[in-house]
């Protein structure tokens, strides 16, 4: 049995405004599953549901192809977009209680905690306060937390918001070895270009409402859409709009939407009129571009 | 991981972290400290009976003298005091050490005896002194008339009177009363106040989010009101311990205490349970923890309202409906014990009311725990939790 979240038809009110609808979400075993979209979309609404804080209107969760219970979710890992630690705890005590919280004994909590705080470059602050650690810190024990007890599922809402680009890359290399594992792993994110190249699957949601989820390579690929990038600034005179329209500009170049049947070959001729182009690639929509596209003028 | 075993855990981590903090031994050592201080300090100052000074200056008649200094002495007794007497040899010297504050009274002893005390002060023994010589005077016209000794002994011996006395330990009863109400509000109000904020606390920086995901929200919020109570019950047992001492080692405890103490011990745990219940839940409303204190108002006026209704009320007639309404009765009752006002009837009413009232309480406290712990955004009023809980 293939240890699968599957979540089908998630439907959630606030009052009168519909926060989620009908969402479907799929996360598999050895996948990297990202839960995409703007702020508002829903995301963490669908987290908290998933874990039980929320109980739905509507839908179903199942895990193993069985509803979910609450032994399921104490077998679970949860880290909340707003840190939630007590602050005067000692970071250790806190990693123990919360690992006999999902019933392992005292004994093989302070052993998974010892083992993760030195994974996580932290085994010489185990007896510091939370507060005595700087917000970097602070965010790896809160890893651990989710982590101590060897979670199946590890779920993470918005895990890179506010970090420095040492501390992303450290995070993502812990997400990838979790799901090398073969376990579940699902995040969070508002930074669709931050995640690009960590998410394997994705589940794209927009008021609500998934706009487009499956395997982002698959996604990718099926765009119809494709862009030229060159290295230099392209006034928009040089092209022929009939084939290419410039989407942007920026310091690394310029950024061109190809029209469905251009050759970007006599595109790039054109471009090459008019200056000299070093670096060029042809490529598939970024994940924001397909967000663009799959959620259309509204959220443009 | 069963409910108990979950609340448990939340209840003890509460309590660790509570007695981690200095704040909490300074509490615990300013109760002992002041208990102690309280049940040491009558001991101390009751350690020796009361002692006057008289000076005398002896008259020709050493055996009316004699008489007189015995007689003070005896009188002084039966106050629980003895005399210590001077002789000086003249009436000069006597005033000296009278003005100077060397010795209480002087007696210059003769046909007619003078008393020399200063202006306003030592009127017992002015009376003992007094009553002294009058009987030495009486004693001598006596013998005078011809009656032998021992007829004049048996005419001035003071029947042995029996004393009944009256409310005799209403002012220890009243102290105890009172020293209990303040000790009471004080637990409960701090108490109250840290359940609310603990709860405030998780919920603002989502703590509780990531407990709500392992354990239920009963447990978590139930685990938080026993731990704080169990905080509570330190407290009191760290001013309740040198009363018990003193009483295990004989001493005389202020009267109503003890018994206020062990028969009072239901209603602070109902204090316990209703209040911390109540702030727990209230703190789950809100959003941040400086809102605490504004969800917590009607809470504390009542509680404040309790305490001074208990010191002023506590032995009337009112008294007896504050014992049994369930709010009050945690610190009315103890304090009706104390003064030994509390009926049977009463006590059992007092008991059935906070037992019902608790049980409504946790039943309410939960659903509005449950519903305000995982509410974001604004703060949640408190009818709209009811209506939809």
């Amino acid at each position: 049995m293939e240890p699968r979240l599957s979540a089908r038809g998630i439907t959630q009110h606030f009052g009168e405004r519909a926060v989620l609808e009908a969402v479907d979400l799929e996360v598999p075993a050895g996948r990297v599953v990202g839960l995409l979209g703007p702020n508002g979309a829903g995301k963490t609404t669908l987290m908290r549901i998933l874990f039980g804080v929320l109980a739905p209107e509507a839908g179903t969760l199942t895990w193993k192809d069985r509803p979910v219970t609450d032994d399921d979710r104490r077998g679970w890992g949860y880290m909340p977009q707003e840190r939630g630690l007590y602050r005067d705890m000692r970071v250790l005590d806190l990693l123990v209680w919360i690992a006999r919280l999902h019933g392992l004994d005292r004994a093989e909590g302070q052993r998974r905690a010892r083992e993760l705080l030195g994974q996580l470059d932290l085994a010489e602050r185990e007896r510091d306060k939370i507060s005595a650690l700087s917000g970097g810190m602070a965010q790896r024990v809160q890893l651990a937390a989710a982590m101590v007890h060897g979670p199946d599922l590890l779920v993470l809402d918005e895990p890179f918001a506010g970090l420095d680009p040492v501390a992303v890359r450290f995070l993502s290399d812990v997400i990838t070895a979790h799901t090398r594992e073969g376990r579940n792993l699902l995040f969070s994110s508002h930074q669709l270009d931050l995640v690009e190249d960590l998410c394997e699957t994705i589940t794209l949601l927009h008021h609500g409402r998934v706009v487009l989820e499956g395997d982002l390579r698959e996604l990718k690929a099926a765009s119809p859409n494709r862009w030229l990038r060159v290295d230099v600034a392209v006034d928009p005179a040089w092209v022929d709009r009939a084939t290419a329209e410039t989407a942007s500009i920026d310091a690394r170049g310029t950024r061109l939407r190809l029209e469905r049947h251009a050759d970007p070959g006599a595109v790039l001729d054109d471009i090459r009129r008019h200056a000299h182009v070093d670096d060029f690639g042809v490529e598939a929509p970024s994940l924001s571009e397909l967000f663009l596209e799959a959620a259309g003028a509204e959220a443009a | 991981m069963t409910w108990f075993e979950a609340t448990r855990l939340v209840a003890a981590r509460e309590l660790r972290e509570s007695f981690r903090r200095k704040s909490l031994w300074i509490v615990l050592a300013v109760l002992f400290i002041g208990s102690s201080v309280a049940m040491i300090l009558p001991e101390v100052l009751d350690s020796g009976s009361t002692r006057y000074d008289v000076a005398v200056v002896p008259g020709a008649d050493t055996a009316a003298s004699t008489g007189f200094r015995s007689d003070l002495s005896a009188g002084a007794a039966t106050l629980d005091a003895h005399v210590r007497f001077r002789t000086v040899s003249d009436r000069s010297l006597a005033r000296t050490l009278v003005d100077q504050g060397k010795v209480d009274i002087a007696v210059v002893d003769g046909g007619q005896p003078t008393v020399i005390v200063r202006a306003g002060e030592n009127d017992t023994l002015l009376a003992l002194v007094r009553q002294s010589l009058a009987t030495q005077e009486l004693a001598r016209q006596l013998a005078s008339a011809g009656l032998d000794q021992a007829t004049i002994d048996r005419v001035l011996t003071t029947p042995n009177a029996r004393v009944e006395e009256v409310a005799a330990d209403e002012s220890d009863r009243k102290a105890s009363a009172a020293i209990l109400s303040l000790v009471l509000y004080l637990v409960l109000l701090l108490l109250m106040i840290q359940a609310a904020n603990g709860v405030a606390i998780e919920k603002a920086n989502r703590i509780s989010e990531v407990l709500l995901a392992v354990v239920k929200p009963t447990a978590l919020f139930f685990g938080k009101v026993v731990g704080v109570g169990l905080v509570g019950l330190a407290g009191l047992a760290a001013g309740a311990i040198p009363v018990v001492v003193k009483a295990v080692a004989g001493g005389d405890l202020p009267a109503g205490l003890g018994a206020a103490i062990l028969g009072g011990f239901p209603w602070m745990l109902l204090g316990l349970v209703l209040y911390l219940t109540t702030a727990g839940a209230l703190g789950a409303l809100i959003e941040r923890q400086e809102e605490a204190g504004a969800v917590l108002t009607p809470l504390s006026l009542l509680l404040i309202g309790t305490y001074v209704l208990a010191q002023s009320s506590a032995g009337k007639d009112f008294g007896a409906v504050l014992a049994i309404f369930p709010f009050t009765s945690p610190i009315v009752m103890p304090a009706r014990i104390a003064l030994g006002d509390a009926s049977t009837a009463e006590i059992v009413a007092s008991l059935l009311v906070g037992i019902a009232t608790v049980l409504f309480v946790v039943r309410l406290g939960s659903a509005i725990y449950r519903r305000g712990i995982v509410h974001t955004g604004r703060r949640l009023r408190l009818d709209e939790v009811l209506r939809t809980s």
